[in-house]
């Protein structure tokens, strides 16, 4: 689904932040991307997403060459990834409801349908009660969560998830984790960064560690 | 399909909510904007009453060639002659000064007129119609007849119909200008409102480009509200000018019956205002491209 091939990223400024990186992540996987801070593990999702272009080298995204890709097309690249931003980038002018409501009024649902599955999203991270209230009133973690609702309420069959844990105690960490491989388990790529190693859950997921902007096996 | 119609529906509902949420800056554009339309809308109206006086004013184009009291009955007789000889002539009646001495006593009311003045003071006159109203056969008339030995004046009725058609045609000019400038001004007016309301949704606009809205999803419903606002203005400059019409016709009519004229003032008719609301709508939705263009073009 994913492929990698010699990809650098020199942003302007000169700092090298990836260095001819080659991966492939198979459809269908759980990859956590670990790595110190500073490593390059936003840089890699947001070439993924294109929200940056690659220096050298090639990324594909569903047999699509995206490192040279038209700015017309990038709206349908971006409807098919579910984006968890370590900033969160939350909209404070309107309630819980339609922040989450935002991708589906782009990608044209009505509104009955989309009212019900923006409570089906925030159901799973446990903000029902909030649907009403505003960012500014939610907690640190509350916000993640939110962030997290907003990126698989149209149920992408990609999510990049950058630090979605960063916030979070132990217990919410778990929950957070558990909703990724419920989701996972559907069918759903997803790629989780952070930088603690800690929050990667115990078992036999594939880790994709960063060192310096290079891959570290 | 279904997509498109919920993504218009969409950006319909949010730019009334952006104006219904915002209600005294709306009121106060939507005044400030109509006030600026109502200006050349206004004027419009006003002359398009003037045009319609000048149409209905009775002139027929008729010319009136004085003749004077010392000419020779040879010199009449060369002006009969190049009177019937005039082109589109379509009546030439002679009026000798005796009679036109005794329509005037008839006109005055003074029967005795004739008999108190010493000498009859008018002259003898020609009263000549063409067949069309044409301002160029009554200059070629004039030319063909004023120069001629006897002929002492020639007078059109004509003048004050031309006078009033330049007027109005000046009137039309300035009406034409102001409306270009007052529309450049909107333009200019709503084009702002929209970059300032581009600027404070920045963080929404980049949200959602990072979700995957297209660039037509982001700006129609800054196009919406532009052309709604201006829609919204136009209709309320339509009010303006009907008030201000209102008000203003009891004025004018008494100042009409003082010179015993028949002008009154028109309403603005429901295309022209159909088609002021339209433009409106237009140079709104101009205004909002515009600024779309420049802000969110980096
Ligand atoms: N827009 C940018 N312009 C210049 N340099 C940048 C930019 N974004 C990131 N960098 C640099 O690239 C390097 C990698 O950044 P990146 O955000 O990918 O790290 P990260 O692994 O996500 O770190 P963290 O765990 O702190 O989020 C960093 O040294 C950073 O300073
Ligand atoms: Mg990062």
């Amino acid at each position: 689904m994913i492929r990698f091939e010699q990809v650098s990223k020199r942003y302007p400024g000169g700092h090298d932040a990836l260095h001819e990186v080659t991966l492939h992540i198979e459809s269908g996987e759980l990859v956590f991307l670990t790595g110190h801070s500073g490593a390059g593990k936003s840089t890699l999702l947001k070439l993924i997403s294109a929200i940056e272009r690659p220096t050298s080298g090639n990324i594909w995204v569903n047999e699509q060459n995206i490192s040279r890709i038209r700015r017309s097309a990038l709206p349908f690249l971006r409807r098919n990834i579910g984006l968890v931003f370590q900033d969160h980038k939350l909209l404070f002018d309107r309630n819980v409801i339609h922040n989450v409501l935002l991708p589906l009024d782009i990608a044209g649902f009505r509104r009955h349908d989309a009212f019900s599955r923006a409570r089906a999203a925030l159901d799973k991270v446990g903000l029902l009660d909030r649907e009403k209230s505003m960012p500014v009133a939610l907690s640190g973690g509350e916000q993640q969560r939110l962030c997290i609702a907003r990126a698989i309420v149209s149920r992408p069959p990609l999510l990049l998830a950058d630090e979605p844990t960063g916030n979070l105690d132990s217990g919410y960490t778990a929950d957070i984790m558990r909703i990724f491989s419920e989701f996972h388990r559907t069918g759903t790529t997803v790629i989780i960064s952070s930088h603690d190693p800690s929050a990667v859950p115990a078992g036999r997921q594939r880790i994709v560690r960063l060192d310096h902007g290079s891959l570290a096996s | 399909m279904k997509i498109w119609l919920a993504h218009h529906r969409h950006a319909f509902v949010s730019s009334l909510h952006r104006l219904a949420t915002a209600p005294f800056a709306t009121f106060f554009t939507l005044v400030s904007l109509g006030i600026t339309l109502s200006l050349p809308a206004g004027l419009a109206a006003g002359l398009a009453s003037l045009q319609q006086l000048a149409d209905r004013l009775p002139a027929q184009g008729t010319l009136t060639v004085y003749i004077r009291t010392d000419a020779s009955s040879d010199d009449r007789a060369a002006l009969d002659r190049r009177v019937h000889a005039l082109p589109g002539l379509a009546s030439a009646r002679f009026i000798s000064r005796n009679d036109a001495l005794h329509e005037l006593s008839q006109h005055l009311g003074l029967p005795d007129l004739s008999a108190e003045l010493p000498d009859n003071p008018l002259p003898d006159a020609w009263q000549l119609t063409p067949t069309r109203i044409d301002p160029a056969l009554n200059r070629e008339w004039s030319e063909r007849l004023s120069h001629l030995a006897g002929v002492d004046l020639v007078l059109g009725d004509q003048v004050w119909v031309s006078r009033l058609n330049a007027l109005v045609a000046l009137g039309d000019r300035l009406t034409t200008f102001l409306a270009m400038l007052l529309a450049a001004g909107l333009v200019t007016i709503s084009g702002n409102i929209i970059r300032l309301q581009i600027l404070t949704r920045l963080p929404e606009i980049e949200v959602s480009q990072l979700i995957g809205a297209t660039d037509r999803f982001i700006q129609r419903p800054f196009l919406y509200f532009g052309a709604l606002q201006g829609l919204l203005s136009g209709v309320l400059a339509w009010g303006i000018v009907c008030i201000a019409i209102w008000l203003a016709t009891p004025e004018l009519g008494e100042l009409a019956r003082l010179y015993g004229s028949a002008f009154v003032l028109g309403y603005p008719t429901a295309s022209a205002g159909l088609t002021l609301t339209a433009v409106a709508a237009a140079l709104g939705w101009l205004g909002a491209w515009l600024a779309l263009r420049y802000t969110l073009l980096r």
